[in-house]
């Protein structure tokens, strides 16, 4: 595989909801290997831009490849192999609440691969003991806390040995701790598998920890886009009042 | 434009756009239907799953079917009495229940009990997992969620629909011969020597079919609501609500034109 190498490629991708102009054309590259967190306030488009990655939604305009698939233009015969090396980790876990916490680890591995039980348990544990619940036991989801659902989510995600992670809001609704405890969960899963990663979230301390590449989405477009140095350096007055967390005295309004 | 013009054309609109949601909605059921029916015949095939809605749908079902269907036969027998008491033909009471029951009042009524037990849960949980993002959880896992929700629930209530169809029509029989035979005083075999006479096997499949019609309508409808539920607790409570009024309405509207068809 070449380090460098463009895996995820928006272009120009416009999306309305009647007449909301949601997405006004935006541009954005993850490459190989790297982090990169997508920012912006919160209801401006970030997660709907990852529901165009995953082919949950069709976009306006513009164009999106991955790993080099033009994913508008293909078929569902092309874009399933590709499907199959990603994976998706929800803003609430979205867990299926009709088996146990556990269970939803292996659903991936039981629908997708024809592995024997044996070994579909195995790499369970194995998923499970990266995120730290190796204890897990039996219970379901509603019987576990939010932070460890959101783990479990990430187990799930990591269990079909994925090339490419998307996360949606990873840390939002969890005390300081919890959430450097999913920073530090996908910094040492990145570091040990270096899958790709786009992460959308507002909170900066995801950004400072873990990015190698920012991008700033803000009224439908990309107002920032470069490494975590640059974006903490930056004199860009969007990116500064971004960062101070100030809701007047910069460019950007509250709506 | 003048007042009264510009009222008639809005009046036009909003009818028009009712009658085209109306459509829409039509053709969006009727093509979730299409669609779950041949996800069946596409693999993978998954046993589990469809065991598991053929038990809610159908095993958890049998009390309360059983239930409502001895106290539809007995009343039945009941109200029967009085009318055919003024022309001392207590002997037509068995075939009268009988008839109403296997044309009529066991499709309808089981699939009405069928809708409030296990349409509504279908909407429901098919709406939460809609609010909750599990839909979306499946679709990025290469698994058609129409495959997997819809099609299991669709396939089991057409199959379930007769069964509990059949259980309705028995137990409502065994409520009727309790009325007619030992508080009515018919004799046992004027009750059953006249069922025999006049009712056929072909009412009873006419009702089967029709069992199986709705099994396939109120699947379909339940989850229909539930997959494009919108605005969280509030958009599935409307979703269940809307999925099982608009069951029950539609039931007794083809029940009827089913009806015409067949007799």
């Amino acid at each position: 595989m070449m380090e460098n190498e463009e895996v995820i490629e928006v272009r120009n991708l416009r999306k309305s909801f009647g007449k909301v102009h949601v997405l006004r054309g935006i541009d954005l590259t993850v490459r190989r290997g790297e982090i990169c967190v997508l920012m912006g306030l919160s209801g401006t488009g970030k997660s709907v831009l990852l529901k165009h990655i995953l082919g949950l939604l069709t976009p306006d305009g513009g164009d999106l490849l991955i790993d080099g698939v033009d994913f508008l233009h293909a078929s569902r015969a092309e874009r399933e192999p590709v499907f199959q090396r990603m994976a998706m980790c929800f803003q609430n876990a979205a867990l299926f609440d009709s088996m146990s916490a556990r269970e939803n680890v292996a659903f991936p591995l039981r629908e997708n691969t024809k592995l024997p039980p044996d070994e579909i348990e195995k790499r369970v544990d194995h998923a499970l003991r990266i995120v730290g619940l190796s204890e897990l036991g039996n219970r379901s989801p509603s019987e576990i806390s939010g932070g460890m659902r959101k783990r479990v989510g990430l187990a799930r995600a990591l269990v079909i040995d994925p090339e490419i992670i998307l996360f949606d809001e990873p840390t939002t609704g969890l005390d300081p701790i919890l959430s450097d405890a999913i920073i530090q969960t996908i910094r040492k899963t990145h570091e040990e598998l270096k899958y790709t990663t786009l992460i959308v979230t507002h909170e900066l301390k995801v950004t400072f920890e873990l990015a190698d590449h920012v991008a700033l989405l803000l009224d439908g477009k990309i107002a920032f886009d470069g490494t975590s140095k640059e974006f903490s350096e930056s004199k860009d007055p969007a990116v500064v009042q971004f960062i101070a967390g100030r809701s007047e005295d910069g460019p950007i309004r509250v709506q | 434009m003048n007042p009264v013009v510009r009222r008639i054309l809005s009046t036009g609109n909003t009818v028009g756009e009712s009658v085209m949601l109306l459509l829409e909605r039509i053709g969006g059921i009727f093509l979730m239907m299409v669609r779950a029916i041949l996800f069946f015949f596409r693999p993978p095939f998954r046993a589990n799953v469809l065991f598991q809605q053929l038990e809610f749908i159908g095993v958890k079902s049998v009390f309360i079917v059983g239930l409502t269907g001895t106290f539809t036969g007995m009343v039945f027998a009941l109200q029967g009495s009085y009318a055919f008491r003024l022309f001392s033909a207590e002997y037509l009471i068995g075939p009268s229940v009988l008839l109403s029951l296997t044309r009529e009042l066991s499709p309808v009524l089981t699939a009405l009990m069928v809708t409030a037990r296990a349409g509504s849960a279908m909407s429901t949980e098919i709406g939460y997992m809609r609010e909750n993002e599990q839909i979306d959880a499946l679709a990025t896992m290469s698994i058609h969620p129409i495959q997997y929700l819809v099609t299991p629930r669709v396939v089991s209530s057409f199959v379930m629909m007769p069964l509990l169809t059949a259980l309705f029509t028995f137990f409502g029989t065994m409520g009727a011969y309790f009325v007619t035979v030992n508080l009515l005083g018919v004799t046992h075999n004027v009750f059953v020597r006249n069922i025999l006479q006049m009712v056929d096997l072909s009412d009873l499949y006419s009702g089967e079919l029709k069992a199986m019609v709705f099994g396939l309508m109120i699947s379909s409808i339940c989850c229909y609501y539930g997959y494009h539920s919108r605005g969280g607790a509030r958009g599935v409570g409307l979703a269940t609500t809307q999925a099982v009024v608009v069951s029950a309405v539609s039931l007794l509207v083809v029940d009827y034109f089913l009806t015409a068809l067949m007799y």
